[in-house]
């Protein structure tokens, strides 16, 4: 059966690997699960040579394999990589992608007539779904790959792409699903994912020998070295010095600001590089971002600086270098961005990794080591998210329909769902047809109808505003950015426009703006002639280094303690600055946990060092900060970072006292405890936001929308107001508030640091000026007060604070 | 149900609800702006599941004030209902509701309402555009004409935000300047748009159970400082 690929192999003068027949008799095996190899080992071929030898043995009508990526500007190239064989060979096969761009005729052909092989997004494939006659288009169905599943595997499009292939699998029983990843660190439940829970998994990996190499630019000096700034650009001389004009390098950043200032600080330094330096990152225009993809595989652009924009697996041949700027405080994604240079088997991935600040190096030493113990990321699945299915229950009425009694079993075999409970999927059900529990409160709600046990969509004009609004990828407010002729550069949070005044300047998109109005979402501006440093923050652009990267740091950091030699360059160029720790206060070992006291012209300042990420840390001083509070009443500032916090109250407060009392955690009391101390109703009412818009509850604009769209734009805080008050058990709310403490404050970790915390030995250090730990956390400090306040006396507060002037 | 600030504006004395209303005690008075009735129908028609029961609120709470200050005369200035040529039953009921209280109810048309016509009762009198009470005329929206007489308007919903970052409240209010008072929007389901402190003297902040009365200076201050 394989004979044909085996032809074409031989004749390109390729040897499959083992992995690669592997996966090809899986398939024909009847298989599902995982396929799990080094980026640029060629599993596109390992995942659809077993399918299209099989099409080629017995031919039939229809589509048979479907292929989903991440990133629609990925299928062009998996497009010519199976044309690669097809045309070369003379397969009578016909491959075609479908995604936003493919225009209206080509996807009414495709319909009619459809291709052998059709590359689309998850996005696209359910509004195929959405389609009437869905059931029939897909009856010959063979296979399903999904590519970069890690990339999806940890978020809402994970879960929306899992009920689809459930659905396929209930339309087609002997389909086949197989995910394709490189780094993921569950294998076991990412197989599960991709193969549905009631099938078994097969997990497909090879030892295939891809080295990464690490490089640390080392600074010429290191007293002139910052101890923070994440934006520092101390080290931009070092780091000219090692690029190369004649190479083309990617140059990745952690945030859009960071990238933002580095590409300003290279146009400036290197004026001739012009033409061949870009940047790119996602609040960039989607036209200007792909016009620079194209030109990096042109290789027109030389160096191009980026964020996690460029993180997926575009093939970019003429990469030969990847520079990381700051950590990447994740193994995961510094594999993944080093694997964008050699980007073929058996070629090695070289990144280069510059710190901007000294701490990092010891972040990049227990890099290395989680890299040489083989270690890797989990990405965790969600959890049943409700607004999900709700989408994709729609989706399935707009098209063919779906009958209540036999759809939950399928909605179970998708992982992300299997513990999905009749209660819930009959809320769902009502909410769905009815509006809400109180029919009195609904009387005019219509979305989907049961005729004769099967759910379809009230009315044409519901399915049409549907299948607009299908995804699961929400943008916070976002402000356009256009010049005066409407041309559109890119978006902005509308925080950051509201500070700016007629006539300020500043840096996006490497250009200097002149800010003129703001008028309905969009931000007019026009090239500056004055130039300026201002470059616009975005939320959330920071990242919290993961579990098992901190672990491995609190491991490094202990080695150092045992006195040890130092293990790598990393931790040899840090010493002496551990050094200095140790002289002024100490360097925990892996069951101490260090607390400094500091007393400063600011006050008081209490500096605790987890090592548990920034996440954990802000849960911690928010929960800390509490029970001090509630013990002696002070205000406090609050400081946070990867690895501590610092308290900062009045110069007089008794810290020492309270502390065993602070300290003294109740694992089970933790939820409420941290839902008091972070406001927790005003972080779900904003987490609401995103959970409505894929629920379907609200509709974002849309280009050309005619009027009566408009209208029905409303505002998530009014709808959650509303839900609190007259529906408080509503399962979209409890999404809402789950999410929060999951994801955002990651919860369990919190939980797991505190009991950590509860086993170690607390080491108390008055050291008579902050030590190298504490340093950053004095300079990166961002005020976060704690409020429990009314409404009331918050005001009152802000007015007394204006009345100070 | 609350305490009101009292103020005398051009010789009138006014006071200022919390509830979202404007009294004009001498002349037994009471004016209201921008309830959309039948909103959540509508959004209900296209699938968005906005429950009813605020209006059901809306209406008890207007229907209460009404009582409480033993009004004589109802100004609505405009948007009473959310959609023209919609009559939902909220409307249905509060007609019914009103006609025992014996008094006259001053419909100024807004956007909204359209200009249907749906059967009214005789003590509801029906204003296309504008209409004077005392020095003030009321209208839905304001009118740009220089020498105009002091205009009381609705139609913006207004709303101000005070604080920053983290520490930040948006609240519905009564903004003021020199020949302009706002109303804020009476229905809990209208929601609010934001207006910009420096283009406005004075606001009224409502906060459920009493109002507070900040200066745009304030304001501005506020937001230079953070």
């Amino acid at each position: 059966m394989f004979q044909p690929v085996k032809d074409w192999f031989a004749q390109k003068n390729w040897k499959p690997f083992p992995y690669q027949q592997k996966a090809w008799k899986a398939f024909r095996d009847g298989k599902s699960g995982l396929i799990h190899v080094p980026t640029g080992s060629g599993k596109t071929y390992a995942a659809t040579m077993g399918p299209i030898a099989s099409m080629l043995e017995k031919p039939k009508k229809g589509l048979k394999l479907l292929y989903l990526t991440p990133l629609r500007a990925v299928s062009r190239d998996i497009e010519q990589a199976l044309r690669l064989p097809i045309e070369s060979q003379g397969w009578p096969l016909k491959v075609e992608s479908r995604t936003g761009d493919t225009s209206g005729s080509r996807k009414q052909k495709q319909l009619k007539n459809p291709p052998d092989i059709l590359i689309t997004t998850p996005e696209s494939l359910s509004v195929l779904l959405s389609r009437e006659g869905s059931g029939a288009f897909f009856s010959n169905l063979q296979c399903v790959v999904v590519d970069e599943w890690h990339e999806l595997m940890g978020g809402k499009r994970g879960s929306q792409t899992e009920l689809c292939l459930a659905h396929l699998r209930f339309l087609v029983p002997s389909l086949r699903t197989w995910m394709l990843s490189a780094t993921i660190g569950n294998l076991d439940e990412a197989a599960s994912c991709g193969a549905g829970t009631h099938g078994e998994a097969e997990i497909i990996t090879a030892k295939i020998n891809r080295k990464t190499r690490i490089q640390t630019l080392v600074p010429n000096s290191l007293d002139s070295f910052p101890w923070a700034g994440h934006l520092g650009l101390t080290m931009l001389p070092e780091l000219l010095e090692s690029l190369d004009r004649e190479t083309s390098t990617l140059i990745f950043t952690n945030t859009r600001s960071q990238c933002e200032r580095w590409y300003q600080a290279l146009k400036e330094a290197c004026p001739e590089m012009d033409d061949q330096l870009a940047l790119h990152h996602s609040s960039i225009d989607r036209a200007d971002r792909e016009a620079i993809e194209s030109r990096v595989k042109e290789g027109s652009l030389k160096w191009v600086v980026c964020t996690s924009s460029l993180d997926l697996g575009i093939d970019f041949h003429p990469v030969e270098r990847v520079v990381q700027i700051g950590s990447a405080k994740a193994v995961a994604r510094l594999l993944q961005r080093a694997g964008r240079s050699a980007h073929y088997p058996e070629g090695r991935s070289e990144i280069l990794f510059v710190p901007t600040n000294s701490l990092e190096l010891a972040e990049i030493s227990a890099i290395r080591r989680v890299l040489k113990d083989g270690g890797l990321e989990k990405r965790v699945p969600q959890q049943k998210p409700f607004d999900v299915l709700m989408q994709h229950l729609v989706t399935l009425a707009c098209g063919d329909g779906f009958c209540a009694e036999a759809y939950l079993e399928v909605i179970r075999s998708a992982h992300s769902f299997r513990d999905l409970t009749e209660e819930e999927y009959d809320w769902l059900l009502t909410f769905l047809e009815k509006g809400g529990k109180s029919l009195k409160a609904y009387p005019q709600y219509r979305k989907l109808v049961r005729e004769e046990g099967v759910y379809k969509i009230a009315g044409k004009d519901l399915a049409r505003l549907h299948r607009m609004s299908i995804g699961t990828i929400v943008s916070d407010a976002e402000i356009q950015i256009r010049y005066t002729n409407r041309r559109k550069i890119g978006t902005i949070e509308e925080y950051f426009i509201s500070r700016l005044k007629r006539g300020d300047v500043f840096v996006f998109s490497g250009r200097m703006l002149e800010f003129l109005r703001l008028h309905d979402m969009s931000a007019y501006v026009k090239p500056a002639k004055k130039s300026s440093k201002v470059v616009p923050a975005w939320i959330g652009g920071r990242i919290p280094i993961t579990d098992l990267l901190s672990e491995a740091l609190r491991r490094q950091l202990n080695h150092s303690h045992s006195g040890d030699k130092p293990v790598d360059t990393e931790m040899k160029i840090l010493d002496p600055v551990l050094q200095t720790q140790q002289r002024l206060s100490m360097i925990p070992s892996e069951n101490e946990l260090l607390i400094e006291q500091v007393i400063s012209r600011e006050g008081r300042h209490l500096f605790v060092f987890p090592f548990e990420g920034r996440f954990v840390h802000e849960g911690l001083a928010a929960l800390w900060s509490m029970r001090f509070v509630q013990r002696e009443p002070s205000t406090f500032s609050v400081s946070v970072n990867d690895y501590g916090f610092e308290l900062l109250a009045p110069v007089d407060y008794p810290f020492e006292e309270g502390l065993d009392e602070v300290m003294a955690a109740d694992p089970e009391e933790l939820e409420a405890q941290v839902a008091d101390a972070v406001n927790l109703s005003e972080l779900t009412q904003r987490r609401f936001r995103g959970v409505a818009q894929v629920a379907g509850l609200v509709f974002q604009g849309y280009p050309g929308s005619r009027k009566t769209e408009k209208q029905l734009q409303m505002s998530t805080s009014l709808l959650h107001g509303v839900f609190e008050e007259f529906e408080p058990e509503h399962l979209l709310l409890q999404q809402a508030r789950d999410e929060v403490l999951e994801i955002q404050l990651e919860a369990p970790r919190l939980r797991k640091s505190l009991e950590r915390m509860q086993n170690l030995n607390v080491i108390w250090k008055n050291p008579p000026r902050p030590t190298p730990l504490a340093f950053p956390l004095l300079v990166e400090r961002m005020s976060a007060r704690m409020t429990n306040e009314t409404l009331m006396q918050r005001i009152d507060r802000m007015k007394r604070q204006w009345e100070k002037y | 149900m609350g305490k009101i600030l009292e103020t005398i504006l051009h010789g009138q004395k006014i006071g200022f609800h919390p509830q979202r209303v404007l009294l004009l005690p001498d002349l037994d008075a009471m004016l209201v702006a921008d309830i959309h009735l039948g909103k959540a129908e509508f959004m209900q028609g296209k699938g968005i599941p906005l429950s009813n029961q605020p209006h059901q609120k809306d209406h008890e709470r207007l229907v209460k004030l009404i009582k409480e200050f033993q009004v004589k005369q109802l100004f609505i200035l405009g948007d009473l209902v959310h959609r023209p040529r919609q009559n939902p039953q909220s409307l249905q009921r509060l007609i019914r509701d009103l006609h025992p209280l014996a008094m006259e109810v001053h419909w100024i048309q807004g956007n909204h309402d359209g200009d249907h016509q749906r059967s009214l009762p005789d003590s509801w009198k029906v204003h296309s555009n504008a209409l004077e009470l005392g020095p003030f005329v009321l209208r839905h929206q304001s009118s740009e004409e220089k020498d105009a007489d002091f205009q009381i308007c609705g139609h913006v919903h207004p709303c101000v935000k005070i604080g920053d970052g983290r520490d930040k409240l948006r609240l519905p209010c009564f903004a003021l300047k020199s020949k302009l008072l706002l109303l804020p929007s009476f229905g809990e389901l209208t929601g609010g748009y934001e207006l910009l402190p420096q283009e406005w003297e004075t606001f009224v902040l409502c906060l459920g159970n009493e109002v507070s009365r900040l200066e745009s200076s304030d304001l501005e201050r506020f937001k230079k400082r953070s």
